[in-house]
């Protein structure tokens, strides 16, 4: 190694990359939970709130009458809140909790099993007291969820970087047949191989690790300074850092040599006679004729195609995960800043639904930017409803149900319906349309769509379109309710009877975040078709996100005081704003900016390593060209014709490779991912010119340098010969 | 009585382009210890691919190969590999010395590569250099030695295992009449002071006269040429 450095620096590059990426998401990991722990510890100094308790409840917990032995004590109460019930006029308690002991959980979790029932029977007749808890009681699974991120992470990092250096090791494997022919030869079995590649990269690996941890640990620190944080680092993540990079190398060299053992030596030894083949004899006329150096070349690209191929998905691959990797990056951001409901409220133990005048009082509550109606959607599924369109608003390759009644026509049930006031409909605004919002209070039979089902486009609709919707009005036969899908829709269409209304759409949502298609009409449409009552019980208050914890704290109470005005409203703080800051703070986004660059240096490591090799072993070929007559500008054309196709080909696979990669990304973020997290977040899929510049500049510039150099060295080494007379000149 | 090398019906075959070409047909043959084989044929005839199977360096089709009883075709990779080290050596005719290791290094690959201790190699290696006369030459690179130079370190790299058996695809081809007849006669004096069993792929005729047995390859078939130890047998096809 010492002695042939030049042959390890690429492995150097590429370890020391890959200590940085596990020293990144390491350190931060462990920062994350300190992260965390700032942010919960200095928002909330309990862990639970007791509300609206009447007096007796409250003395009762005041008092801790269950406690005997101090060993019973599992908690203390940190404030008393009394307000007053403005229905019956007498006085409620807020009690907060603060729990006890080692496992705050399971206090927790005997309070409820102990308190509750006593609690509840000395409530008041019909009204009992709610709960909430703070995130400072969930810290610690946090805790347990920020460490299983970062298992997955370094997981998926370890898949990565044992691709990455095994893309490497294959490039030196193919190029060293020669050698490992000659070790098995003389008896080196796969452990034998195995061991000597491992202990070389382990090698390599120990003197890049000080380093790559110390760069590491600075970026994190510099990232994480500006977030007002100092950052810790603990003598474990070095073990981690160390331990990772060790187990990425040895997975890196042992697929390869474990197939390298099973190849016949023979065949290695003469790889190396065949690769100084000027050309296989089947394609080898005419190969010095007029149009030497082009197509010979050309010839000569594809002589090696397998070579060629693999450089090029090996090398621009990089170039392409970068793109993801930043476009996840953006995905994170637009996650971290999707607007999500800070308080929900519920009115349904109380006589009153949302209307205009709640609608006033709530906005007139400092910090409440919008409050959408939640809960009265009806799918299309549920009320044995579908919809019919025309086959030409259906985007190309979409599958519906044909609809046999109605020749050219199709159905589909991934619907769901909605009753929208003209102040609700304002809400909508937010989002891109066309058409006219309010045309729906103007006729009865217009309606607002979304043209999405999961996400993604699956109408071409324009404003002024027909859809006619099922309304079920009978049932002829029971429909089977094994089937599901597109074959339940087949049966309800054949087996109930509907009653189908045209309505015009009057505006298209364009980027609605939705799983099914949303079709929004007047309350009194809705309630015709769907046969249920428009009175919204359920509210979802979205507050600035400027507040402080101080602030959302005062909204709170001023929404609490305003709910007991209207009796039981259950109001519960989600500590969306509390959340959305800590995920800011973790600094994910920046830590994959960083991944993200880190990849992409990848690439010229892949690049230039091969090519060196590759021509290194075609040197033998341009003397013998030379020897018959070749030109030394003709073999300088040779380099810069070959540098150009791989600069041309690398940009076409790179836009390919990049568009595969980033649009993967988009469909799992936007249309798998949901199914799991129960959440439609919708990201634009789009591919950031900046990135794709960065990534086309990086391949074709290191796709032709990676040609052009070689040619130095190799005239720089010609010169040499020549001078010291042991190469003929021409 | 028991023979080093035997193998039974081998088969090799290479498709170029749509023709299937039989390099090695249906070739028996059995090798007693200590006994030195030629085997002779034109170019392309399949005697180096005959000899790579033999030696555990290429794959037959079909057929079997004892070395010592033990069938290397039914070894696993792994086995084939330490089995090759410890008990074969093999000549290339092109050396294939590694370039950018010295002669010494080259010499010492099998031990390396076997885990030989190095006391238990110390012995062979200073009478195999002494032997070859390259103590003056360990320092150097395979570049900076004469053909025949490098020939004596590839013949070193063969026997310093001190393997049973040695396989020589012909190791003088590259060399001149004056290096040949030298290599040749380091070869036969190793062979009797180990008493070694020695199969050597060649076309030189005047080399191949040294051998015991003499056997012709032709299109991928072996037959008996001359047997020296026993004039009768004298084209005999087979054994």
């Amino acid at each position: 190694m010492f002695f042939n450095i030049k042959q390890y620096l690429c492995f150097f590059a590429a370890i020391f990359i890959i200590q940085m990426f596990y020293g990144l998401i390491t350190i931060s990991a462990d920062n994350n939970n300190a992260v965390e722990y700032n942010h919960v510890t200095s928002e909330y100094n309990y862990h639970m709130v007791l509300k609206d308790m009447n007096a007796s409840q409250a003395y009762f917990l005041m008092n801790d009458e269950l406690t005997v032995f101090k060993s019973d004590h599992i908690f203390d109460i940190v404030k008393t809140n009394e307000n007053t019930n403005y229905i019956t006029n007498e006085p409620v308690y807020d009690i907060y909790i603060s729990f006890t002991g080692d496992d705050i959980k399971a206090s927790e979790a005997r309070f409820r099993e102990k308190y509750f029932p006593e609690l509840q029977a000395i409530g008041n007749e019909g009204q009992s007291f709610r709960v909430s808890t703070t995130p400072l009681l969930n810290f610690k699974d946090n805790i347990t969820a920020n460490r299983v991120t970062y298992i997955f992470i370094s997981l998926i990092l370890l898949a990565f970087s044992t691709f990455l250096l095994m893309a490497l090791y294959n490039i030196r494997i193919n190029h060293y047949k020669f050698l490992y022919g000659i070790y098995m030869t003389f008896g080196a079995d796969f452990r034998k191989l195995f061991s000597t590649a491992f202990w070389e990269l382990f090698v390599v690996s120990l003197v890049t690790f000080i380093p790559a941890t110390g760069i590491s640990a600075l970026i994190i620190y510099l990232i994480y300074s500006t977030s007002g944080f100092t950052i810790s680092f603990s003598v474990l993540s070095v073990v981690k850092i160390l331990l990772f990079s060790v187990i990425s190398v040895a997975a890196a060299v042992f697929f390869p040599m474990r197939v390298m053992a099973v190849r016949a030596p023979m065949g290695l030894i003469v790889a190396q006679d065949n690769s100084n083949l000027v050309s296989s004899p089947y394609r080898s006329k005419n190969i010095l004729g007029a149009k030497f150096p082009r197509d010979y070349e050309l010839l000569s690209l594809w002589r090696f195609r397998k070579y060629n191929l693999q450089l090029l998905v090996t090398a621009v691959i990089f170039s392409a995960v970068f793109i993801c990797v930043l476009f996840i990056s953006e995905i994170n951001q637009t996650d971290i800043e999707y607007p999500r409901p800070q308080f929900t409220v519920d009115l349904s133990k109380t006589d009153f639904s949302y209307d205009d005048t709640m609608r006033e009082e709530l906005y007139a509550i400092d910090g409440v930017t919008e409050v959408w109606v939640d809960g009265l959607d009806t799918t299309a599924y549920d009320i044995g409803s579908h919809i019919v369109v025309n086959r030409k608003n259906i985007m190309p390759l979409q599958q519906f149900v044909k609809f046999e009644k109605k020749d050219g026509y199709n159905a589909t049930n991934d619907v769901y319906y909605s009753g929208y006031t003209r102040n609700q409909v304002e809400l909508l605004e937010k989002y891109q349309y066309d058409g006219d919002l309010y045309s729906i209070f103007e006729n009865d039979k217009t309606i607002i769509i979304g043209d999405s089902i999961s996400n993604i486009k699956k109408f071409n609709f324009k404003v002024g379109d027909k859809i006619e919707i099922a309304k079920k009005t009978g049932q002829i036969r029971a429909v089977d309710f094994n089937v599901s899908g597109t074959n339940l829709l087949r049966s309800q269409i054949d087996y109930y009877t509907f009653e189908y209304e045209e309505y015009t759409i009057g505006a298209i949502l364009k980027d609605i975040p939705s799983e099914k298609m949303p079709v929004f009409m007047t309350p009194e449409e809705f309630e015709w078709l769907t046969g249920i009552p428009h009175a919204p019980k359920k509210l979802n208050i979205y507050i600035d996100q400027s507040y402080t914890s101080e602030q959302v704290e005062e909204m709170e109470l001023s929404l609490r005081d305003w709910g007991r005005t209207y009796g039981l409203v259950n109001i519960v703080n989600h500590h969306a704003l509390n959340l959305k800051n800590i995920e800011q703070d973790k600094n994910y986004t920046q830590i994959f900016i960083c991944l993200s660059v880190l990849i992409l240096l990848i690439s010229p490591l892949a690049w230039f390593f091969s090519q060196t090799l590759y021509y290194m072993k075609r040197e033998n070929e341009f003397n013998i060209v030379l020897a018959m007559g070749g030109l030394a500008s003709e073999i300088k054309k040779i380099y810069i014709f070959g540098g150009i196709a791989m600069g041309i080909m690398s940009f076409i696979f790179c836009v390919i490779l990049s568009y595969l990669g980033s649009y993967a990304m988009f469909y799992f973020y936007n249309v798998s991912l949901p199914y799991f997290t129960h959440e439609f977040i919708r990201y634009s899929f789009y591919m950031p010119w900046y990135a794709i510049l960065t990534s086309v500049v990086v391949s074709v510039s290191c796709g032709f340098l990676s040609a052009y150099l070689p040619y130095r060295s190799y005239i720089k080494k010609r010169v040499n010969l020549e001078m010291s007379g042991e190469f003929g000149v021409e | 009585m028991g023979y080093i090398l035997q193998t039974e019906s081998v088969i090799k075959q290479y498709k170029q382009y749509d023709a299937v070409i039989t390099a090695v047909n249906r070739v028996s043959i059995k090798v007693e210890e200590g006994e030195f084989v030629a085997i002779i044929g034109a170019s392309g005839s399949g005697k180096s691919t005959f000899l790579h199977i033999c030696a555990g360096l290429d794959k037959a089709d079909a057929g079997s190969v004892k070395i010592r009883g033990n069938d290397i075709t039914k070894m696993s990779a792994d086995e084939l590999g330490r089995f090759r080290g410890n008990n074969l050596g093999f000549i290339f005719q092109k050396h294939n010395l590694i370039p950018q290791f010295t002669a010494l290094e080259n010499i010492l690959i099998p031990t390396i590569m076997c885990n030989k201790e190095d006391a238990s190699y110390q012995e062979s290696l200073r009478k195999l250099v002494e032997t070859l006369d390259i103590q003056d030459r360990l320092s150097h690179l395979p570049s900076e030695l004469s053909g025949g130079q490098q020939q004596r370190v590839a013949i070193a790299r063969a026997l310093i295992n001190m393997p049973q058996i040695i396989f020589a695809d012909e190791p003088t081809g590259n060399l001149d009449r004056a290096n040949a007849d030298e290599v040749l006669s380091l070869l036969l004096k190793t062979k009797e002071v180990m008493g070694q069993t020695l199969i050597m792929v060649t076309h030189d005729l005047s080399i191949a006269e040294h051998a015991d047995r003499i056997f012709r390859m032709d299109n991928g078939i072996l037959s008996l040429e001359r047997d020296y130890l026993d004039p009768t047998k004298k084209t005999i096809n087979g054994y």
